[in-house]
């Protein structure tokens, strides 16, 4: 185990490393911030005074070394917007979108593992084809549309659940769901698969002929068995549920990181956008890490 | 059923000794090849649906100023507002209805096919053609090449290619271009896997191996005998592809960092919907279906294609 955790720190580091260096030449390419920081009156002296202050009349190079030895005091620079420290406004945002994000996720695996079950039983059925159907065009809908839809349902049809903001959990339901559906249909489908590859197997016909009930030999023996790729997917799932909430979270005024990033970018204030960035991507590698251990965990014949 | 699919089986795993044959025999190969697709293609419904959309969309996308019963940009403002023809209030003049402006909704939906397939299209090209470029050399050469180029895309992959695109948008400014050029830049990471595994394999058959042996200068070998016994996976993957980067495109127009006015796009048109949605819910309704429906058309398409290139891996 130990080992196993050192090793895919080792490998995560050059990871992480590449992804420095694509936020910081990303911005330095949106070229120079020191223009929307000043107001318009500042003379051509203020402006280089402010430059050499912020280091960015130095090389390429030498800005990106800089950049990576405040990265790791977790030091990110001021938001020009805010006024603040961009790590701490990020931070502050992230519990938010993680509630966010875990609900989502509940709602599409409490939505999608009985479905493909009850698919996969009843393979070839008008039931299995409307399952199969829906899972289809749940992925084919931008679920920004599916967040309309909801609000024009549930919110304006039907006055059940508030349009948009935050505050409570009723205000929590529909993002989730929006942010949810695709992950629920793209679990759905794979649940269903293999479900119907389990079911085929010859401890099945050797569960059933032993004359166990069809609710033991399904949930008890086979969906154990499907386990795996539902948390490989579940986990490879984040960094689109993440993509998902920068436009869900727009559509439904929710003050998640994803509103605040689509925020930081429309305005160029490129302090957020690199700490949001970086935030993000530590947190799908920790997923993925958390996904492989979890994987083993279940199947107690992978060896660290 | 079984016998066309064994046969199609037959035929794509004889595929690296194509270049044994003559010109005559392949071309008649080639000739029974497609009529057998063909087969295939009306023995699955879906399939058959899948085609069938995809080649009204592109239809639709050809001919819309045909089709189109109004101007898209033209403003009329003695009509705003006014709803589908089967609700009252409506006329048949605007089938779908018309929009804030008084633009006809269903016009505007013809012609948004144009964007939504063009930068679907040519990002999945740009994507493509890095990806797959990346993925014969990384497949190819090994070592270090492979190492950097693999650690690059472990890298993208651990950031969401939604927040990359946005944050390259936000640098670059948006405009139809840049949506292609970002997309390309973002999607590119599952052809170089893809052609990179299949790569890998197929350095240790026999007919590379000779290649080799007889001493083919490594461009030749890349060019000529891998990247054709890859191309009808990228085939697969590119048509899946298509219908993710028609998504992506309408979520940043959405954003409005996409397709800027006066180019029409579905996902700008559900933008400007978003407001006027408890009084005129049909602006922001109808193009989402078109999203939709085109987009099912192209997982279909996709699916069946990907049951020709393999049929061991059709869904059951």
């Amino acid at each position: 185990m130990k080992n196993y955790l050192i090793r895919y720190v080792l490998q995560f580091s050059p990871v992480l490393l590449i992804i420095t260096f694509i936020v910081f030449a990303l911005v330095y390419l949106a070229g120079d911030p020191v223009a929307l920081m000043l107001p318009d009156s500042a003379t051509t002296e203020e402006i280089n005074n402010l430059r050499a202050t912020l280091g960015l009349d130095q090389p390429f190079f030498v800005q990106y070394w800089i950049f990576l030895k405040h990265i790791l005091v977790g030091n990110f620079g001021i938001s020009f917007r805010y006024h603040t420290d961009a790590l701490s406004i990020v931070l502050d945002r992230l519990p938010s979108s993680v509630f966010l994000g875990v609900l989502a996720m509940a709602f599409s695996l409490v939505i999608a593992i009985p479905l493909g079950i009850w698919s996969a039983t009843r393979q070839h059925t008008l039931i299995d084809f409307f399952i199969t159907s829906a899972s289809v065009a749940g992925k084919a809908m931008p679920n920004f549309w599916v967040g309309l839809m909801l609000i024009l349902l549930f919110s304006v049809l039907l006055p059940i659940f508030p349009v948009s903001g935050s505050g409570s959990f009723m205000h929590m339901i529909l993002p989730a769901l929006t942010l949810g559906g695709s992950t629920a249909a793209e679990i759905a489908r794979l649940v269903r698969a293999s479900m119907i590859e389990a079911l085929s197997q010859d401890y099945i016909r050797t569960a059933r002929s032993k004359g166990l009930s069809t609710f033991t030999i399904v949930y008890r023996h086979a969906f154990k068995n499907c386990l795996n790729p539902v948390i490989t997917m579940t986990t490879l799932q984040l960094p689109f549920l993440i993509g998902g909430s920068l436009i869900t979270e727009s559509v439904f005024a929710y003050p998640g990181l994803g509103q605040l990033l689509v925020q930081a970018v429309n305005a160029r204030d490129m302090a957020i956008v690199q700490a949001g960035i970086f935030v993000i991507a530590i947190l799908v590698i920790l997923m993925n890490m958390l996904g492989d251990i979890l994987y083993r965990v279940v199947d107690k014949r992978i060896k660290y | 059923m079984n016998v066309i699919q064994r046969n199609t089986n037959s035929v794509v795993s004889s595929s690296p000794s194509i270049e044994t044959s003559s010109p005559a025999v392949r071309s008649a190969q080639r000739a029974s090849r497609i009529r057998r697709w063909l087969a295939l293609l009306l023995s699955s419904h879906t399939g058959i649906a899948g085609a069938i959309i995809v080649l009204l969309v592109v239809f639709i996308a050809a001919f819309a100023p045909v089709l189109a019963p109004h101007d898209p940009s033209h403003t009329d403002l003695g009509a705003m507002l006014m709803p589908p023809a089967w609700l009252s209030g409506g006329s048949l003049d605007h089938v779908l209805g018309t929009d804030n402006l008084g633009r006809d909704v269903l016009s505007r939906i013809l012609y948004g096919a144009r964007v939504s397939l063009v930068v679907g299209i040519c990002a999945v090209i740009v994507a493509g053609i890095i990806g797959t470029a990346l993925g014969l050399l990384a497949g190819f050469y090994g070592g270090w090449i492979d190492v950097a180029i693999m650690r690059i895309t472990d890298s993208l992959l651990a950031l969401p290619a939604m927040l990359i695109m946005l944050v390259i948008i936000g640098v670059f400014g948006p405009g139809l271009v840049t949506l292609v050029f970002v997309m390309g830049c973002t999607k590119w990471v599952a052809y170089t896997r893809l052609t990179r595994g299949e790569v890998l394999s197929l350095k240790q058959r026999d007919f590379v191996r000779a290649a080799y042996a007889i001493g083919t200068k490594n461009h030749v070998i890349i060019l000529r005998h891998l990247l054709p016994n890859v191309f009808s996976t990228l085939i697969v993957i590119s048509t899946l592809s298509v219908g993710t980067a028609i998504i992506a495109e309408s979520s940043l127009s959405f954003l409005g960092l996409g397709i800027q006015p006066p180019d029409i796009s579905w996902g700008y048109m559900l933008s400007e919907g978003q407001s006027y949605l408890s009084t005129s819910w049909w602006i922001a309704t109808f193009p989402g279906f078109a999203i939709t429906i085109t987009v099912v058309g192209i997982i279909f398409l996709g699916d069946w294609l990907r049951d020709m290139a393999d049929p061991r891996q059709k869904r059951q």
